[in-house]
């Protein structure tokens, strides 16, 4: 069915639509549309019925109660452990860790090709040098590694504090990303949403899609997987899984390539 | 969404150490911000420590709001990441649902409760659906938002939206469905 038609069968399921009359023609001509009707019909007469729930007066008086004794608290916390010339020791202290970064920076890329970071993957044609044993490629990884580490330390210690809730798409955590790409070589990888759902071909389909959106439409999706993010795992379409298969990571929510492992 | 051009002052003020500012605010907004909480966690308590927690972040963070959505948008995205966080947790450490912690004294929480009840079944099939799809469905179809604002808030292109929405009525037709066969 295509999307169209969803859209239109969905506007009717819902009371959308002024003229009925050419979508329930539509609908009338196979079981499959009439099914699919009926299901958004069903869901949707259901979900619309839950009623909007509402706070107490007593527990919204406890909610802002709550609130204002946490954040009584924190700031003076704050005010009594930190005198100011503590807070210039860690400006100081930011700024050694940036400017060391700096120096690791400049060091690591005069010695090693970076992997796949953030790329659908053909790095063939780069000049930078080319790292073919597999001893040199898990020392670069490792390199790769401890760069992220020390990113993530210098970030911590300027105080930027953006993981909570607000910044949805955060670095992805390589290393947990590389032992999933190596699960899903082995054949071994849990998803987490299509396992729950038993591979729905709906849902398949809807990551599919948001896979040819990033750029990997002669890829297949295999799984999806959570950590830090919500990705979805594609392989080359047809390819067969092995040591050397390239495994992709596709953030679910942008639909763009957050890490290929090759 | 349309900004009320009053939400957005009201932040500018908390920026500005105004806590009468934020209090409105919280007004405003809670009783959205907890239904949805409610509706994506399935349990009252979850809810209001989730209600809890967008709130605290949303003052931590109000400086770095743009002005690119709405007050309330913005809100109900923070509600949502929450409630994802509190997931994923849940996932992690699977637990009992907590019952229904009520005071005594106050006969108006049983009557909320009450008058928030979702039929077991329909409540069943709900948290059978994949987090994205069911903080899809309780935006557009129990809070009514429109597509468009679903997007915004979920941070995702609305064509994402209608997918999710029409597919997690799909599962939620075919749970109810299979329920009432068994």
């Amino acid at each position: 069915m295509r999307k169209k038609e969803v859209e239109l069968i969905a506007a009717l399921a819902e009371g959308k639509l002024e003229d009925e009359t050419a979508v329930r023609a539509l609908i009338a001509s196979s079981t499959k549309r009439q099914a699919e009707y009926d299901a958004q019909k069903t869901a949707y007469e259901a979900l619309s019925s839950i009623p909007s729930a509402q706070l107490t007066e007593h527990e919204s008086a406890a909610l802002h109660r709550d609130i204002w004794t946490e954040f009584q608290v924190q700031p003076e916390a704050e005010a009594t452990k930190a005198p100011w010339f503590y807070r210039w020791s860690y400006v100081a202290a930011g700024l050694f860790v940036v400017v060391g970064l700096v120096i690791v920076v400049d060091q690591t890329n005069s010695n090693f090709a970076p992997t796949s970071l953030l790329s659908s993957g053909d790095d063939s044609a780069s000049e930078a040098p080319v790292v073919t044993s597999s001893a040199d490629e898990s020392e670069g990884l490792s390199a790769e590694r401890a760069l992220t580490d020390t990113t993530q330390s210098a970030t911590e210690a300027v105080g930027d504090q953006e993981s909570d809730g607000v910044a949805e798409y955060a670095d992805p955590d390589v290393a947990g990303l590389t032992e999933l790409a190596e699960q899903t070589r082995s054949g071994r990888l849990q998803s987490f949403d299509l396992a729950a759902t038993n591979f729905d071909a709906a849902m398949v389909d809807d990551m599919t899609q948001c896979i040819e959106s990033a750029g990997l439409a002669d890829h297949e999706v295999v799984g999806d997987v959570e950590v830090e993010n919500h990705y979805i795992v594609a392989v080359p379409a047809g390819a067969e899984l092995g040591p050397d298969t390239p495994v992709s990571f596709v953030d679910i929510n942008a639909c763009q390539v957050a890490y290929t492992h090759e | 969404m349309t900004a009320p051009p009053h939400d957005a002052q009201l932040l500018a003020r908390v920026v500005d150490g105004d806590h009468d500012a934020f209090n409105e605010i919280m007004r405003v907004h809670e009783g959205r911000v907890f239904s949805v909480c409610l509706r994506v966690l399935g349990d009252r308590e979850k809810a209001l420590d989730a209600t809890q927690e967008t709130f605290l972040t949303a003052f931590r963070k109000a400086h770095q709001f743009k002005g690119n959505a709405a007050v309330g948008t913005w809100l109900y995205r923070i509600a949502v990441n929450t409630c994802y966080d509190q997931l994923r947790k849940q996932k992690r450490r699977p637990s009992e649902p907590m019952p229904e912690h009520l005071d005594p004294a106050d006969q108006s929480a049983h009557e909320a409760v009450e008058a928030a009840a979702v039929r077991p079944e329909l409540r069943e099939a709900l948290d059978s659906l994949p987090p994205e799809f069911r903080a899809a469905v309780v935006l557009s179809d129990v809070e009514g938002m429109s597509l468009p604002d679903t997007a915004e808030t979920l941070g995702v292109p609305v064509g994402t939206v209608k997918s999710r929405v029409f597919r997690g009525r799909r599962l939620l037709a075919k749970h109810l469905g299979n329920q009432m066969t068994s």
